[in-house]
């Protein structure tokens, strides 16, 4: 009972005048930076990081961590409508939610990602408030070959999520991994820059990610010679789903929310990680997966519904231990500390109204999110209709701005379009890119602990099955690996059978 | 243009040949043993997984029915139309080549050129205004509200 007290005062708090003003600031703020190619939460909480300075804690907190969460929904519309990933998590959601836009049902694709974010969200708070210790704990006992055995899992699972064979899907997550690699290593090597300043820290994953998926399509659109993304049914009515359609995409959304918030507590990937996971789940428990990457609706709403749910879960090591996940969740915690306020057990222990204050507002925030886009959802869904010609100029120079401004290098400008080639290229032969930008993400991290386990296990392979948490995993892993091969053997007795008789 | 069955064993052909020559790259550096990994061990295994799922992709390409057509969703990729390719290909990379030597002023504009000259609906008027319009947008969202470090105009404006 002392818990849900401490909920209502936190919620009291998070309704203040200011601090609900704060709060819609920054998730509007956070929608408009997300929506831009390439920018993302990062920039605009830096941005305004100075001026939270200068607002009492519980303010300046609530205005960040606003901007952050926005931030996301802000990628997942980009993505839907153009094909532009504002986030590697939100690469996702370009798989089914721009054949949606194509087919001219944004609208839907957009209210499905806003609710299934609200109920994410929602959930991830609720479990957050009620699994804090116990995730907490979790986020302490992943070592690194429980980390590298999820981080393969994530894998194994993006590869096989998209059409064709799983070979060609793990030939992506192996090529992503390969470009990993390029760059300074952990022993101080430079790998595969061929002496260019430009690569000493790996390639650019804005170019990487813009090209293979925002330039491809510009590339593929044109040469098709359309004249515009799609004509759009503008009515209202169309825009938002039938209450039939959304309930039969809970299931979906529960389970995103469900990987969402386990993935949400690992640092740095986790985001990613689970959104790629919850729509492989998807794809997998489908009855029919093939309507995946075509525009199956729960291909939005299950990464969507997982992406909140780890937004708001990876809070909870951050505020907890004080280990952020992510440089944005990093920025965070420093502008709690610049106000004296430690994350932390010390956190939770003399500034519990902080913290509830947060925990409220995140509700707040999601909520408004949802208050905020529904309505605009009419005015993306005419972005849509405006020709190509005035359009793709557009995309173009923003995607080259936001790859150019990474490290302020013209080299990272003409990468973006060596992926776009690239990008288009894996089109014709029926590549998925979303698995190698995963792998691409995951890489530097994957092979760190990868190396570390080793060295625990004095080079022994068989080290990840004998620790019983990353044999669990891994075992799963080879069930996901082999799950189609399953799957293949089955229908051909039924369909056998159905002969027969 | 290609049928399904080709499709498979020329991409598989061409991860052969990359992870190879991946392959061949990160065996340059230094190996290491299990326990202590060196630079190249990682990329070794990743090399080694690259060419034997390349090898994996073209049996499957060559045991796929002879008789298959196209991909069912290629039917757009048929032929490489060069006008708009060159268009979008060029916008970038002007964008690229002046950014940094004449700044985001010039290098929107001509971009913003270099792309509409690609679409047969583009006109003079309608592109010219386009590049000003988005040139200030530009510098309105990137340099002066987020703050952004972009030369604007080099040589007038940094």
């Amino acid at each position: 009972m002392n818990v849900f007290h401490d909920l209502i005062a936190g919620l009291a708090t998070a309704f203040a005048p200011m601090n609900l003003l704060y709060c819609l600031l920054g998730v509007t703020l956070g929608t408009l930076v997300g929506v831009l190619p390439g920018i993302g939460a990062l920039a605009a909480v830096a941005m305004l990081l100075p001026i939270s300075f200068h607002l009492d804690p519980t303010a300046a907190i609530i205005l960040l961590a606003g901007i952050y969460y926005g931030g996301e929904y802000g990628g997942s519309t980009s993505s839907i409508l153009l094909n532009l990933p504002g986030d590697p998590s939100s690469a996702v959601t370009c798989l089914d939610g721009n054949p949606l836009a194509k087919q001219g049902r944004a609208g839907h694709a957009l209210f499905v990602a806003a609710m299934a974010s609200l109920v994410g969200g929602t959930s991830g708070i609720i479990l957050l408030i009620l699994l804090s210790p116990v995730l907490a704990q979790f986020a302490l006992d992943i070592g690194s070959p429980e980390y590298f055995a999820l981080m393969a899992m994530g894998l194994i699972a993006s590869a096989t999520m998209s059409e064709g064979p799983p070979a060609k899907g793990i030939a992506m997550v192996v090529v992503g991994l390969m470009l990993g690699t390029v760059g300074l290593d952990a022993t101080g090597t430079q790998r595969f820059t061929f002496d260019n300043p430009a690569l000493f820290e790996g390639i650019n994953l804005v170019a990487l990610a813009m090209g293979l998926f925002g330039i491809s399509e510009v590339i593929s659109s044109a040469n098709r010679g359309d004249a515009k993304v799609a004509e759009p049914k503008i009515a209202l009515r169309s825009m938002l789903l039938p209450v039939r359609d959304m309930i039969g995409l809970i299931p979906a959304i529960l389970r995103g929310t469900a990987i969402g918030a386990f993935f949400g507590v690992l640092p740095g990937t986790g985001q990613t990680i689970a959104s790629f996971m919850s729509y492989g789940v998807e794809k997998r428990l489908a009855a029919d997966p093939s309507r995946f990457g075509k525009g199956a609706l729960e291909g939005v709403a299950a990464p969507e519904a997982s992406n909140n749910a780890a937004v708001q879960t990876s809070f909870i090591p951050a505020l907890t231990l004080g280990i952020p996940g992510k440089a944005t969740m990093a920025l965070l915690l420093g502008a709690l500390m610049v106000h004296g306020i430690n994350p932390g057990p010390v956190l939770m222990r003399d500034h519990l109204d902080l913290f509830w204050a947060l925990v409220g507002s995140f509700w707040i925030g999601n909520v408004l999110l949802v208050i905020l886009n529904v309505p605009l959802i009419g005015i993306w869904v005419r972005i849509l209709s405006i020709p190509y010609v005035i359009l793709y100029p557009v995309v173009i120079v923003l995607v080259c701005i936001g790859a150019y401004t990474m490290s302020n290098n013209p080299f990272d400008v003409y990468m973006v379009f060596l992926f776009g080639v690239i990008g288009y290229a894996m089109r014709l032969f029926q590549y998925n890119p979303a698995p190698l930008l995963l792998g691409f993400v995951l890489g530097p991290m994957m092979e760190e602990n990868f190396r570390r386990a080793m060295l625990l296990s004095q080079g022994d392979f068989l080290f990840f099955f004998r620790r019983p948490l990353s044999g669990v995993i891994l075992a799963i892993t080879v069930v996901l690996l082999l799950w189609p091969l399953i799957g293949m053997a089955l229908p051909r007795q039924k369909s056998r059978a159905s002969v027969r008789a | 243009m290609l049928g399904a069955r080709s499709r498979e064993i020329v991409s598989g052909i061409a991860l052969f040949v990359g992870s190879s020559v991946y392959l061949h790259a990160a065996l340059q550096y230094r190996l290491g043993s299990a326990t202590r990994m060196g630079p190249g061990y990682f990329p070794m295994l990743l090399g080694t997984l690259g060419i034997i799922l390349a090898i994996a992709i073209v049996i499957r390409g060559m045991t796929m029915s002879l008789a298959s057509g196209p991909p069912p969703d290629s039917a757009d990729e048929d032929r490489l139309s060069l006008r708009p390719f060159v268009a979008i290909a060029a916008s970038v990379i002007v964008f690229a080549a002046t950014i940094h030597w004449m700044g985001l002023l010039v290098a929107v504009a001509a971009s913003v050129i270099a792309a509409a000259a690609g679409d047969k609906s583009s006109t003079l008027k309608g592109t010219l205004l386009l590049a000003v319009l988005l040139a200030a947008g530009c510098w309105l969202i990137f340099v002066y509200l987020l703050g952004l470090n972009i030369p604007v105009l080099v040589g007038v404006w940094q």
